[in-house]
């Protein structure tokens, strides 16, 4: 990850707050979204992904990871938006989920914050597109709704 | 800032290591002892004492931690360990005194030597099935006889083998399904008699390698499975609702047994359900399948793959993607080109055939497939436009049904390591797992039989054994008792022909006649960082001397471990032929007798004769370099470090 897409991590504490939760911001279309600290495995910037026809539509592909092989779920398919090609932000962030590694593509990451718990709310009950277990909470950032993703749930979802 | 970031880095990856994969992926040895424990207690619990079993598992324990692995193999590593320290000492040596050409013999050597340690390596890890199969004797006498059932057990394939966790973990599974099976599905010897069937059940576990994969075949003469009954259960149960029920076929709804929660009846002890064992194949990476008669008995296929295993593989690519078809499925690579393209496949409604070793081969373009899996509608049926493409076709087999797969290159041979695809990805029938490739990127497996099932090509395949029976009725008289061979022919540009037997061919090699080399009254080529010995039939036999030309085949073959080559100035066909051979007319040094094929004689070549004749001393070569290598052994015990 080259650190200009990092920015200011030096507020970044990685000890456990009481109180707080240590976030990964990251986009998908013009939705914000946030993944917790301790599921992530690590941030990588992969471009090259083997197609694997006849996956789900939400199957980006596969890639090799140090030996593995990881299958890249694509975010903005999982949340109903229209496929990108392509770009220079895009990432895949790498979590783990029932013994397996998964690669969830996202627009961008940008940011890694440490929310505290006063300012997350459950989800509001009209967040569209796919099913309020999706979510754990919606962080309030200073100019922005960021909602913290159930990644389980997402991905045991079928479309 | 890029401290910060390191530190974020490190903090996920501490929190689940990566390396813990591996080993989630695989059952790591104590886990799955301890799940061979409770398989073992429960079945022997009943009828022996509680510290017997104990005993007996201790010492099960034991024999799963450790591993027995043969001398040969041992002093075989030993060996390659020794021939290792000194291709290193070579490879410090040539660079320290900068010369290239010996750094270049090394680099071959250490080559060399892994590629035989790495078999060793993986030999060492293989165990053979029977070690597990053994166990269920005494299982299945004592809990059969532990609820009054007579159960006799036939064992097959004990000597098939699998890589060392795979055994570990199948044990559990198998001891599930086969108490199932003595359960629910083998009947009390008086229900039995009163259905006409012999009092002792019969259970038949077998194990035999089928294109890359385990099978394993747990059979039954029960009473089967009644899908009826399955489906009231699955009512009761509440796992599907009525109308799901009622679009489902026969298959999908056997496979209910495997889901979470389902039993057959609702006392405790029928708990005992299938969904464990299913789990733990799928883990594993392979799949569970059952098939039923009502009345006659039940046939679990459990299917693994090989996984960890090491496969050569041919690589093609279809666009810009690369796929890998193990070499076990591969019958022939055929490549067509030039004008007559058209003529060469054929087309029948909307189905390619090629005429293929006098049958006609059905064959389906990977695209076509990639378009089907990907749901497309399959358009363009004109295939072949452009007067001058080239056709590549990889002829493979899957079961004991060959087709013919057209992609657009085929590019290397390739040793590469199985890896299993993800949950996402493990509903696509046409791949059988993924791996990576040198260039680090991902290619992906074909199932050769999954292609075959989603194109339907099942049917033809009927057919057209049926076609390609009568044709050999119409051309020839076909008897039974000859032998069919498969001949390589070849010609040096005169009027004779010659075959070669084609399962003692390694392979064809075009090469340049000013390439090869005459020293010591030898003709040799560097060949595969090595030299090749090359000779000519009329070396030994007395043949017309072929003409000079500058472009020669060489047929590689083997003798004993080497490799030897045999100069030719053509290739011109490779035939199926069953007609008698006639060994005396033409019966000479190097020549094994005569065939008659397509109208012509043909002079059959006696490979291992042909090479006693002209290089007698390669038998006595092989043993002394047996004795150095002893030899060096022993030096390695004394003195350690060369």
């Amino acid at each position: 990850m080259r650190e200009n897409t990092m920015p200011s991590l030096s507020t970044v504490k990685t000890e456990e707050h009481t109180g707080s939760l240590e976030l990964v911001i990251a986009h998908v279309a013009n939705m914000a979204c946030a993944l917790k600290c301790m599921e992530v495995q690590e941030i990588i910037k992969e471009k090259d992904i083997t197609k694997v026809h006849g996956a789900p539509p939400y199957v980006r592909g596969a890639i090799n990871l140090r030996g593995h092989i990881v299958s890249i779920i694509d975010m903005r398919i999982k949340f109903g938006y229209e496929k990108r090609n392509d770009h220079e932000d895009m990432a895949i962030v790498v979590v783990k989920e029932k013994d397996e590694n998964i690669g969830l593509l996202v627009d961008s990451a940008d940011d890694i914050l440490i929310a505290s718990m006063d300012k997350i709310e459950a989800p509001p009950a009209n967040i569209k597109g796919v099913g309020r277990n999706c979510f754990r909470g919606v962080f309030k950032k200073e100019d922005d709704l960021v909602a913290i993703l159930n990644v389980s749930e997402i991905l045991t979802l079928a479309c | 800032m890029e401290n910060a970031s390191e530190g974020m880095r490190s903090k996920a990856s501490a929190v689940t290591p990566f390396s813990t994969s591996c080993e989630a992926q695989f059952p790591s040895g104590s886990s799955s002892v301890t799940q061979a424990k409770t398989g073992m207690s429960f079945s022997s619990g009943s009828i022996s004492g509680e510290s017997e079993t104990f005993i007996a598992d201790k010492s099960k324990a034991v024999e799963f931690d450790s591993i027995r692995v043969k001398v040969g193999l041992l002093d075989r590593l030993m060996g390659l360990a020794g021939e290792l320290v000194l291709a290193r000492n070579q490879i410090i040596q040539s660079v320290s005194s900068k010369n290239a050409n010996a750094m270049e013999s090394a680099a071959q050597r250490v080559d060399l030597i892994t590629v035989e340690m790495q078999d060793a390596i993986m030999a060492t890890r293989m165990q053979s099935i029977g070690m597990v199969f053994n166990k269920f004797k005494r299982i299945v006498r004592d809990f059969a006889g532990g609820i009054g059932k007579d159960v006799r057990l036939i064992i097959e394939g004990e000597e098939v083998e699998l890589d060392k966790s795979i055994i570990e973990a199948i044990g559990e599974p198998l001891n599930r399904i086969i108490i199932n099976a003595i359960e629910y599905g083998i009947e009390t010897p008086d229900i039995r008699e009163t259905c006409g069937k012999p009092r002792n059940g019969l259970i038949r576990i077998s194990a035999h390698h089928e294109a890359g994969h385990v099978i394993i075949k747990v059979i039954d003469d029960g009473t089967g499975l009644d899908i009826g009954k399955v489906k009231a259960r699955v009512l009761v149960l509440g796992l599907a609702p009525q109308a799901q029920l009622d679009v489902m076929s026969e298959k999908e709804i056997i496979r209910f047994v495997f889901r979470a929660g389902f039993s057959m009846t609702d006392k405790e002890d029928g708990k005992l359900c299938l969904e464990a064992a299913s789990n733990c194949i799928v883990k594993l990476g392979g799949t569970i399948d059952m098939e039923t008669q009502p009345g006659r008995g039940c046939c679990v296929t459990i299917k693994l793959p090989l996984t960890l295993a090491i496969i050569p593989s041919l690589l093609l690519s279809v666009g810009e993607e690369r796929f890998a078809i193990p070499q076990v499925n591969l019958v022939d690579l055929v490549r067509f080109s030039g004008k007559n393209i058209k003529h060469q496949v054929e087309q029948i409604g909307n189905a390619m055939v090629i005429r293929h070793r006098g049958r006609l081969l059905p064959v389906v373009r990977m695209r076509d497939v990639i378009r089907t899996v990907e749901q497309e509608q399959v358009t363009d049926l004109q295939v072949f436009q452009e007067e001058n493409s080239v056709v590549n076709i990889a002829v493979v087999t899957s079961g004991n049904f060959q087709y013919g797969l057209i992609v657009d290159e085929l590019l290397d041979s390739a040793e590469i390591v199985v890896k299993s695809l993800g949950r996402h990805t493990k509903g696509c029938k046409v791949y059988a797992g993924a791996t990576i490739l040198g260039d680090g990127k991902v290619a992906l497996i074909l199932d050769l039989t999954g292609i075959c099932a989603l194109m339907k090509l099942n049917d033809i395949s009927v057919e057209n054994e049926e076609d390609a029976r009568t044709k050999n009725i119409e051309t020839s008289v076909v008897s039974e008792k000859t032998e069919r061979r498969s001949l390589l022919i070849v010609t040096n540009g005169t009027n004779e022909f010659f075959g070669i037997p084609l399962e003692l061919v390694a392979r064809i090699e075009k090469i340049k006649f000013s390439e090869i080399e005459d020293i010591g009254g030898r003709k040799s080529i560097r060949y595969r960082g090595g030299i090749l010995p090359l000779f000519r039939i009329e070396d030994a036999a007395n043949v017309t001397p072929a003409n000079a030309s500058e472009n020669v085949v060489a047929v590689v073959f083997k003798s004993g471990n080497r490799e030897l080559g045999l100069i030719f100035s053509g290739i011109v066909d490779i035939v199926e032929t069953d007609a008698a051979m006639d060994k005396g007319t033409y019966r000479q040094p190097g020549i094994s007798g005569s065939i008659v094929v397509n109208n012509r004689i043909t002079l059959l070549v006696d490979l291992l004769g042909l090479v006693s004749e002209i290089m007698p001393e390669n038998l006595v070569e092989k043993e002394k370099s047996n004795c150095v290598r002893e030899e060096f052994a022993n030096v390695q015990k004394e003195g350690g470090r060369l």
